[in-house]
């Protein structure tokens, strides 16, 4: 069994297009944590006990499960209830909601690593608490913010082969597709690997150099 | 694997699959581990007499011990909720069994509720060992931004 470039060659634009996916699904569902991370911490800073005793309690018990077995859930047990999705929006809004907890973690140290006292003299000085946040707090987390951001932009890429547990067709199912047809499982996962390496490496690097944009001198 | 002549059963394979990955980023956090022990404590040892094996395992590994408890607890549970990826390759854990159970006797969501609620509880009780074990070497400091995010690559 020896590494078949002309094979390699020939699966390439399959696995190209599914790479597409893979990457429509990783970067909208970033998206939907960014956002999502928000809500759940807002909710779980919420004056009202029982609403962040509940949002708490529902992060905590999302970062405590395993991913596969939210998508199985929405997945397989949504429709009893009138939830039909597609495996695409499956993936989508799991990933979405699995990692909005993990956001909703990083906002919440952020906002601990900013001084009380910026939020205090701000409000002294006639802010309205939705300004204080958006113009003084919110800059300031951004830097503690965008390298876990990151770092949790690649965990999200690297869990998408998930999804091809209920045949979302990105690169792991597409690969192990090829690879049952025609019996050559070496050049599709090899070329698989080395496409999420060449991926992560890239989102790892623009992390990094956002980072050191915002980088308080 | 097995176009080498290499055969392994499910179980075998995502242990060692597991196995690697997670030791690649138990790595990380022995370096960074080690890292954060100051170059004096080594140095002083060193110029005490002390043998460099004696320092490092009676010195420093026993400080950076403390510190790595928190981000070990982390990887360890998220090394539990990893194996639930094992399930696509047919090892018979506890994802598998859920969802071969639902396409046995209907898909209902109690099924995924125990076992959600199992992984759940593990998960708890990985965080009480550590935790009771943080207190016990003294550390009760909440984990700093960098620790909780374990560098993905």
């Amino acid at each position: 069994m020896t590494f078949n470039f002309g094979f390699a060659w020939h699966i390439l634009p399959m696995l190209a297009k599914a790479a597409e996916i893979t990457v429509f699904v990783t970067v909208v569902s970033f998206a939907l944590s960014l956002v999502g991370g928000l809500l759940i911490w807002w909710l779980r800073t919420s004056k009202i006990a029982l609403v962040s005793r509940v949002t708490s309690g529902f992060s905590d018990f999302i970062r405590g499960t395993p991913l596969l077995l939210q998508v199985f859930l929405i997945y397989y047990v949504g429709p009893r209830y009138g939830l039909v999705l597609s495996p695409i929006q499956t993936g989508l809004i799991a990933l979405g909601i699995h990692y909005s907890c993990y956001m909703s973690e990083v906002y919440r140290s952020a906002f601990g690593a900013v001084n009380r006292g910026q939020q205090e003299a701000a409000r002294a000085l006639g802010l309205s608490p939705w300004r204080t946040f958006q113009k003084v707090i919110l800059p300031q987390m951004y830097p503690v913010v965008v390298p876990i951001a990151g770092s949790y932009l690649v965990y999200m890429f690297k869990d998408t082969p998930i999804l091809s547990a209920i045949t979302v067709r990105e690169l792991m199912q597409v690969a192990s597709q090829i690879g049952s047809t025609n019996f050559r499982y070496m050049e599709p996962i090899t070329i698989v690997g080395i496409l999420f390496l060449a991926m992560s490496l890239l989102a790892a690097w623009a992390s990094r150099v956002i980072e050191r944009k915002i980088a308080v001198p | 694997l097995p176009f080498f002549g290499i055969s392994l059963s499910p179980t075998i394979a995502a242990v060692l699959a597991l196995g690697l990955c997670f030791g690649a980023y138990g790595a990380e956090v022995v370096r960074a581990g080690m890292l954060s022990i100051p170059r004096g404590q080594r140095e002083a040892a060193l110029a005490l007499g002390l043998k460099p094996l004696y320092v490092l395992f009676f010195i420093e590994l026993p400080q950076a011990f403390v510190i790595m408890l928190p981000p070990f607890a982390n990887l360890l549970v998220l090394l539990l909720k990893s194996t639930s990826v094992t399930a696509l390759i047919t090892v018979p854990e506890l994802t598998f069994e859920t969802s071969a159970i639902s396409s046995n006797f209907g898909v209902n969501i109690f099924i995924f509720g125990y076992s959600m609620i199992a992984y759940y509880a593990m998960s708890r009780g990985i965080f009480a060992v550590t935790g009771t074990l943080e207190h016990r070497f003294g550390i009760s400091s909440r984990l700093t931004p960098k620790q909780m995010a374990l560098e993905p690559i």
